[in-house]
């Protein structure tokens, strides 16, 4: 009896274990493959350069440009709308009022929707409504905001993010201590001062885990954009909010599925790929460090 | 003033700073105030004694409505601060202005020690840094902290120890120049050595100020308070000078209590 509990104990213990080797390996499998098939093809004519001969040669800045410019945009709406829906649904609304209870219905709904939704959701809402809306009101019924541009691509990766934005910054709200609150109304604050001045230092950091994850999960979608702005193949980078734009992951979608010449483009491929992971790491890394930077002023004053 | 009991205090030449008659509060359902008849004298050290759960911290968060926050509660009956209404009153920043609270566990700012204090003052509109110094100086002075910390000023709040933080919390709410001191337990998280020392500063602050202390250490409300009244069930037992509870009370159960026959 007791060598059989220990027998399943052990096999428990090994099949558990044997699931996180798994992961582990997958993970080395891909960025190993992606490492060592990428690298080669890595030089600062690729990163600098633009696509040339059938996208077989020459580099792909504008798509690098273009995710930079897409993500950063993106994070340029999602937060300021995902922190104030946050603050309201956590420290204004009633909590047992029917609003906030649709509100956050909506919230996890939006959470649970294909990214291809979002796209046919983004033609549909942003480029035909709100742009061509926007172009009968201002430009005359002349083409400008009517067509796929990356304004609205990365205001329709910004709805995709939306939820995690709103749901990191609620979490960081709801980390703030109750007596920091009690403390400053029993002197007199009012709300605002509260949250100004108590509440939202405190919880800065956690707003911007939300806007870090959010660039995480919008870096590498393809689906949303494809509709909405992304360009299957221009040699100039966007200057305006309506130009389209290349981006990388679709560039990678783009190369593997429409190449005229898939294995010519592999090399090229396998960099782009790489130099995407390269960019969504750089663009986290970049808003950890702006994080920590911001923690740090909080803490000295 | 009407009643008796009003009338002996001025008898005796004692100005009430708050009056409760017929105060009654629920949560909800619960009663969790009944009938709440009581004077606070002006610049007295005014204990609240009970078990836990008989409403004496309701009691004191109904001083600056602390309970408006939660949605259930709802207070009646006569409130009234200098003869004002506290119960209908519309400014919540002027009625808290005037009465202040300290908390059961210290709760400063994770701020550095000059920013907790000079926070009360900030919000209300004092923005003139040499004001702010000077008030921050006064406050800290006050409580005794000047001496110890006036060149720890930059430093984080959260480093001071327990004691330290208490008396920081009392320094900040008398930045603010409040005239009523609340204080919800404010020894509990003490150790008896630091106990003694807010109890001492107890006994400074109210030339000053009135102070009303909740606590289920009946030592400390025999030690440190003037008039004391005992709660039980949400109905206030007894209130008078706290010499009289403790040796004489007229009620039973607050004898019961006082004797640590129960509670």
């Amino acid at each position: 009896m007791s060598r059989w509990i220990r027998f399943v104990g052990w096999l428990f213990t090994s099949l558990t274990g044997l699931c996180c080797l798994m992961i582990l390996a997958m993970v080395v499998i891909i960025l190993g493959d992606i490492l060592v098939h990428g690298a080669p093809g890595l030089s600062w004519e690729f990163v600098s350069a633009e696509p040339r001969v059938g996208m077989t040669e020459g580099g792909i800045f504008p798509a690098i440009f273009g995710t930079v410019a897409l993500v950063l945009l993106m994070t340029a709406a999602v937060v300021p709308l995902g922190v104030a829906t946050a603050i309201y649904l956590h420290e204004y609304a009633a909590q047992d009022s029917r609003v906030v209870h649709l509100v956050r219905l909506a919230l996890q709904n939006l959470a649970g929707v294909p990214a291809i939704v979002f796209g046919l959701f983004g033609l549909g809402f942003f480029v035909q409504f709100a742009g061509g809306g926007l172009d009968a009101l201002f430009f005359g019924g002349r083409l400008a905001f009517g067509q796929p541009c990356i304004l609205w691509a990365a205001l329709t990766l910004a709805v995709l993010t939306l939820p995690t934005v709103v749901v990191a910054t609620e979490e960081s709200l709801r980390a703030v201590p109750k007596s920091y609150r009690e403390a400053a109304y029993s002197m007199g604050a009012t709300r605002w001062q509260v949250m100004r001045r108590v509440v939202l230092p405190q919880s800065v950091g956690g707003m911007l885990t939300g806007a870090i994850l959010a660039i995480s999960r919008g870096a590498g979608e393809v689906a949303p954009i494809m509709f909405t702005g992304a360009a299957y193949y221009l040699p100039y980078l966007p200057k305006k909010l309506n130009d389209q734009f290349m981006e990388l992951g679709y560039h990678i979608y783009v190369m593997t599925t429409q190449s005229p010449d898939v294995e010519a483009t592999l090399p090229i491929l396998y960099s782009t790929v790489l130099v995407l992971l390269l960019v969504t790491f750089g663009l986290n890394f970049t808003a950890v460090i702006v994080r920590s930077r911001i923690r740090r002023r909080l803490r000295q004053t | 003033m009407s009643t008796s009991a009003a009338a002996s205090a001025s008898a005796v030449g004692i100005e009430s700073k708050i009056r409760a008659r017929g105060l009654n509060a629920w949560y909800g359902v619960f009663h969790a105030l009944k009938g709440i008849t009581l004077e606070i004298p002006a610049r007295r050290v005014t204990s609240v004694i009970g078990p836990s759960g008989c409403g004496k911290s309701t009691l004191l968060r109904c001083l600056n409505r602390m309970n408006d926050t939660i949605r259930s509660f709802r207070a009646e009956g006569e409130l009234l601060l200098d003869g004002a209404d506290i119960l209908r009153e519309t400014d919540l920043v002027r009625l808290r202005k005037r009465v202040g609270m300290v908390f059961q566990r210290p709760n400063p700012f994770p701020l550095s020690v000059f920013e907790n204090v000079a926070y009360g003052p900030r919000i209300h509109g004092e923005r003139n840094r040499g004001r702010l110094a000077e008030i921050v100086e006064r406050s800290l002075a006050a409580t005794g902290l000047w001496a110890e910390l006036r060149d720890r000023l930059a430093e984080n709040a959260l480093a001071l120890s327990a004691e330290q933080q208490q008396r920081l919390c009392i320094s900040r709410l008398l930045a603010v120049g409040p005239e009523v001191l609340l204080m919800d337990e404010p020894c509990s998280a003490l150790d008896p050595v630091a106990t003694r020392r807010v109890e001492e500063l107890m006994q400074e602050l109210k030339r000053d100020y009135t102070i009303v202390i909740v606590t289920h250490n009946m030592q400390q409300a025999a030690r440190a308070s003037d008039n004391c009244g005992f709660m039980w069930l949400g109905e206030l037992k007894e209130f008078d000078e706290t010499g009289t509870i403790f040796t004489r009370p007229k009620d039973p159960q607050t004898e019961g209590y006082v004797t640590g026959r129960f509670g």
